[in-house]
């Protein structure tokens, strides 16, 4: 094959040219010109390595088909493998690299596969698994362990880079009345009339220009059709592919933002990812030209026929010098006029015996003549060619291309999607789309239809039908007919070789011969399905859009059966691949989860804390002095909350209105406590459990008035309780006049504790001596105010077990009420506490949190069964009675010491008995920390049957993960201050 | 009384932060925003309605998920049986329904410009053509898993309400996605 850029042809601007570096070379191009076109315009044949066999491969189409020519673009962190170079735009500076080769794709040593071929038959991946014979014989797979690392590094295509992708991508949605896909000629008459009455359509093309096939006519004028389109008022969405269609007539397309930019604004994303809702949705998607199977049928220089007229009237490239067109239709020879006036010298070959055409006097036609092998290895040097009727004696016809029309396969991908399957229509030798039942319509060459004026019709059919089914009007409406050639197509999809193995390719992009087929088919693989997963025909990126239909009719043949009877595999999205970068969007690095901040965090930061993620929310975890680990960082802030005062924020804890006359009830329906007589301005602890009398959640509710609760939920399960009230409320109990509203961000909280925090509060409030333990006592409410007048929200209550208090305040003035309460409390030597240190002072305490009440435990387990009320019923009071639920060797909450104080746990840990560590033992710790309090570690849990079965024995602590054991104790619970002395102080 | 703290004041730069020139969204914060919430029990509504009528001079009843804009003041109906009053508050007889204030729950971004229904589109999935989304309409949504309310105040301008622990994580990505139109940040 040898290819020239034509003067006089073309839509590429020549006035700019744009240099570019293939395989480490540079050549130059034209602003218009594909990747591909451009390859072709140096006269580079060989582009890429074939899959298995490391073949030599040329282009061999124009557009998303393209088998041969996938290539790497870009070096380092953007680059892109498999890049199909047909629709890579150029540009200048772009860098492509030949893959799948080593040194490289002129060159490969991996091409010895290709003399060794017969090894490497469909399914030796699977023969291989089974061990290498006889030495594993049913020894399974251990041999593959070490042939799999081969068998990937000499199979594949590109190698993705290893560096974090550096571009942005987002995604973005969009709605309009009609979607076209495809900018075609049935396309565009589709939205041209739509618009026309006043339908708001989206067009999508995924190509850079309008036009679709078009674009393969001399006159055809892009941009012109472009301004036509946008001038009318339809929104063009060039370079964006419709990759999939889904439930209500939603489309997934991706744009290509800057895949085409040399030095694109980082402002921009690379791609686009558009999720389109439109009422209806016609598919203009085109069809694509096949190939035929025959021996030696990929050498560089096969091309489709089509693909050769796109690149002359698109590209201005004649493809070849001396061109054999092979075909079994009518649609190769307006292409072959054109290339034979553009100087190359064309023979066609035409598989039928009898064709009612005026044939074009100055090339020579062959009909009844089949392609039989292409003689060459890296280029084309001949063909030989046989009579249909007698494979046996064959000519050579000195050519330096052969271009390939095994027929038209309408694009029913998108369609298919809807698991709407297609029709084969033999007739043509195509699937075509079948009956559809929703708001979708199929027109053009995507229906099988041929001819360009019926192409339009369908388009305006197509139209007329989405405006019947929107109800805009009621028209009749009438499709032309599938097909449209004067001549019948000739059922070609393979010309046998007598050689073995075969050459003779069916998936260019996987290696599949017509040889893999008939092996799958004796070896049992006879299902449609089975021989696409035993085959991997129609598994690689092009997901079959060449060789699916060669594949079927192969099998076909073998099973004695029509092609419509052996099926068609499922298409499904994508289209044509999508970058995962493109599917996370903006969802990346620091917004990969949406971040939840406190009111208090930057206060937090600017005061030492490092943070941790508690769910979505960052809340501190420690605020280390200087030098101080995280270990060092929390005992000391224990000991000082303990010893004076400590400030932690808790504003992530939920937060909900209860408001309405019947508020009351609603609280003293879903507590296990009862609160019908909570007196205003007094709150309570409560547990909630669920329908099957589990622990929910626990928390605190404060009556604020008469009709008002302010309810505090655990961090964990604060969305789950809200939601839970509202179900209530709408499904069970409709009677009652309750609002419930999350508060949880108009309120930022903070916890006071240790023994000087009523001290520290009455210098913030403005009454110093408000308070007191008589007009604050334990689980009282104060509606105040700081010292400034700013509101505030005070309740005496303890997750420490020392004296301490909550203050609430919106969460607008939470740096104020900061600032206020840490000037007071540095007067005490008091601290600033994270996470780490609220956890060791409420195991300390023994009291529980989502760790303890994890959706596995009663409220006796957790040791609180007395605030089960036996007067009241409550949500889950019935189903807590279950017996299985009361069994005595229930676990219980307890506490555990090591034996060796010294020796330290992880949460987690099994507790076995000494002589039976095994399975889940006999129960569980799920908190652990220092106490700085006892001197040692310590850690509460699960035992089974509580602490008076266990009580003076010495188990184990189990901690399989990290392969440790330890010997512990169970204790109580609670470890300090178990009468509450300091709390009521 | 202390200062407001806006949630996204550590990164809410004012300037203009063009693109290629061009200008094409206006963000500003209202720092001193107030929602009173006002929710009717069902068989209150039209008591609450004519409440609405004579404080706030409502004319014709708000449909749901619609709004009307007075000019210091705006009354939202959120839900069938939920109002947001934006700007200022009303006394509501607890025999009628609840008050709830909710000023500090939520960041409201004004977002102004020829680009704004455009920039929304890169994260709400919400029908915003004009004819679809007219003035004075509201939708709730989510913009990356948080939930967000919506006003639509002109043709090209909107109110967004995030919640505020949110805020400045929406914020951020709000313009991350803008940059590529050009912005500029306000003062309010």
């Amino acid at each position: 094959m040898t290819s020239v850029r034509k003067e006089k042809y073309g839509k590429i601007n020549r006035d700019k040219v744009l240099g570019f570096t293939w395989d480490n070379k540079e050549y130059f191009g034209y602003e218009g010109d594909s990747l591909a076109s451009a390859l072709l315009a140096n006269n580079i044949k060989i582009v890429g390595r074939s899959f298995k066999y490391h073949r030599p491969r040329g282009v061999m189409s124009c557009g998303v088909e393209e088998s041969g020519a996938l290539v790497t673009i870009g070096s380092g962190s953007k680059a892109d493998p498999n890049v199909r170079a047909t629709t890579q735009e150029l540009y200048s500076g772009l860098i492509a690299k030949g893959q799948n080769a080593f040194p490289n794709v002129n060159y490969d040593f991996g091409g010895i596969n290709n003399y060794l071929s017969r090894f490497f038959a469909a399914g030796f991946y699977y023969k291989t698994f089974m061990g290498l014979p006889p030495f594993e014989w049913g020894k399974g797979t251990g041999i593959w362990m070490i042939f799999e690392k081969i068998i990937r590094k000499a199979a594949g295509m590109g190698k993705a880079s290893r560096e974090p992708d550096p571009d942005n991508y987002e995604h973005a949605n969009d709605f309009c009345d009609l979607l076209v896909v495809g900018s075609g000629p049935a396309g565009i008459a589709a939205a041209q009339e739509a618009v026309n009455k006043k339908l708001d359509v989206i067009l999508i093309e995924q190509d850079s220009l309008l036009g679709g096939n078009n674009l393969s006519e001399a006159e055809f004028d892009a941009s012109l059709l472009q301004n036509q389109l946008e001038s009318s008022g339809i929104r063009v969405m060039s370079r964006t592919t419709a990759f999939g269609v889904y439930d209500n007539t939603v489309v997934g397309a991706l744009e290509r933002v800057t895949d085409h930019i040399p030095n694109p604004n980082s402002k921009l994303p690379r791609q686009r990812f558009w999720t389109i809702r439109a009422k209806h949705i016609i598919l203009a998607s085109g069809a694509l030209e096949r190939h035929v199977a025959f021996n030696n049928n990929d050498i560089p220089g096969v091309m489709t026929v089509n693909a050769s007229r796109h690149y002359l009237n698109r590209y201005g490239i004649l493809t070849g010098n001396n061109i054999v067109i092979t075909t079994n239709n009518d649609s190769v020879y307006q292409t072959a006029l054109e290339l034979q006036e553009a100087g190359s010298k064309v023979t066609i070959l035409d598989s039928r015996k009898n064709i009612n055409l005026d044939l074009p006097k100055e090339i020579d036609v062959h009909l009844n003549t089949l392609p039989f092998s292409i003689n060459g290895r890296k280029k084309i040097e001949g063909l030989d060619v046989c009579k249909a009727t007698d494979k046996n004696n064959k000519n050579t016809i000195i050519c330096d291309q052969v271009l390939i029309s095994g027929g038209w396969s309408p694009i029913v991908n998108l369609v298919s999607h809807r698991g709407i399957k297609p029709i084969w229509n033999q007739e043509n030798l195509c699937f075509v789309p079948g009956d559809i039942k929703e708001n979708i319509t199929v027109v053009g060459s995507a229906k099988g239809i041929w001819n360009k004026n019926d192409c339009v019709k369908s388009g305006l059919v197509g139209a007329n039908e989405a405006m019947n089914t929107l109800g805009i009007h009621k028209k009749e409406i009438s499709f032309p007919s599938v097909g449209g050639w004067l001549n019948p197509i000739d059922t070609l999809f393979e010309v046998k070789s007598n050689k073995f193995p075969s050459k003779s390719f069916v998936d260019f992009q996987h290696d599949v011969t017509a040889e893999d087929v008939r092996l799958a088919h004796r070896e049992g693989f006879i299902s449609v399905e089975h021989l696409k997963r035993y085959t991997t025909l129609g598994m690689a990126n092009d997901q079959g859009k060449m060789g699916n239909i060669i594949g079927l009719s192969l099998m076909a043949e073998q099973l004695d059966k029509t092609i419509p009877e052996v099926g068609t595999t499922v298409f499904r999205p994508p289209y044509t691949p999508v970058p995962i970068g493109a599917l996370t969007g903006r969802n990346v690095g620091k917004h990969f989860r949406p971040l939840r901040v406190t009111p208090m965090h930057q206060w937090n930061i600017d005061h030492g804390a490092k943070m941790i993620e508690v769910g979505l929310y960052q809340r501190p975890w420690y605020y280390p002095k200087k030098n101080e680990t995280l270990s060092d960082s929390y005992i000391r802030e224990t000991t000082i909350v303990r010893k004076t005062v400590g400030i932690c924020d808790v504003t992530s804890l939920g937060k909900i209105a209860i408001q309405g006359p019947d508020a009351t009830e609603l609280v003293n329906r879903i507590y296990t406590n009862p609160f019908a007589k909570l007196p205003i301005g007094k709150a309570r602890y409560g547990i909630m459990l669920r329908d099957d009398g589990m622990v929910m959640d626990d928390g605190t509710s404060w009556r604020l008035g008469e009709n008002e609760y302010f309810m505090t939920t655990s961090t964990a399960a604060a969305a789950k309780v809200m939601s839970w009230l509202e179900e209530l409320l709408q499904t069970r109990w409709t009677d009652l006049k309750v609002n419930v509203t999350s508060v949880s961000e108009q309120w930022a909280g903070t916890s006071i504790a240790g023994p000087k925090s009523r001290d520290v509060l009455n210098e913030c409030v403005l009454d110093s001596n408000e308070i007191s333990n008589q007009n604050l006592p334990f689980m009282g409410v104060l509606q105040t105010k700081l010292k400034d007048g700013t509101p505030c929200r005070v309740v005496r209550i303890s997750f420490s077990g020392e004296l301490a208090y909550e203050m609430y305040i919106e969460s607008d003035y939470a740096h104020g009420m900061m600032d206020i309460l840490w000037e007071s409390a540095k007067k005490y030597d008091g601290c600033l506490y994270g996470l780490e240190a609220l956890g060791a002072l409420r195991v300390e305490k023994g009291h529980v949190t989502a760790a303890e009440l994890d959706g596995r435990v009663t409220i006796d387990d957790a040791g609180l069964g007395k605030m089960a009320s036996t007067k009241k019923s409550y949500i889950g009071s019935a189903m807590r009675k279950r017996g299985v639920l009361n069994a005595d060797d229930r676990e219980m909450l307890v506490g555990f010491f090591p034996i060796n104080e010294k020796e330290t746990f992880n949460a987690g840990t099994i507790v076995c008995e000494k002589n039976n560590i095994q399975g889940q033992g006999i129960g569980r710790i799920t908190s652990v920390t220092h106490s700085p309090e006892l001197g040692h570690w310590i850690g509460i849990g699960y035992v089974n049957g509580g602490l008076d079965s266990w009580k003076d024995v010495t188990l184990v602590g189990a901690d399989p993960v990290r392969n440790k054991q330890m010997e512990i104790k169970v204790v109580s619970p609670h470890m300090i201050d178990p009468e509450g002395k300091r709390m009521y102080a | 009384m202390l200062n407001r703290n806006s949630a996204i004041k550590e990164n809410y730069k004012i300037g203009k932060y063009p693109f290629e020139d061009k200008i094409e969204i206006v963000f500003s914060e209202n720092h001193n925003l107030v929602i009173q919430q006002i929710a009717a029990w069902p068989d209150e509504i039209s008591n609450v309605e004519k409440l609405f009528s004579d404080e706030l001079g409502v004319k014709q009843n708000i449909d749901f998920n619609r709004g009307e804009i007075f000019k210091k003041n705006s009354l939202w109906r959120m839900e069938p049986l939920k109002w947001w009053l934006i700007g200022s508050t009303i006394n509501l007889p607890e025999n009628i329904g609840t008050s709830l204030e909710l000023s500090h729950a939520f960041t409201s971004i004004m977002i102004n410009g020829e680009k704004s229904e455009i920039l929304l589109n890169r994260h709400l999935p919400l029908d915003l053509r004009l004819d679809n989304f007219p003035i004075n309409s509201s939708a709730s949504s989510a913009i990356h898993h948080v939930s967000v309310k919506l006003f639509r105040h002109n043709k090209n301008e909107f109110k967004l309400f995030i919640p505020r622990g949110f805020a400045l994580s929406i914020w951020e990505i709000l313009l991350e996605s803008a940059s590529q139109f050009g912005y500029e940040i306000k003062d309010n």
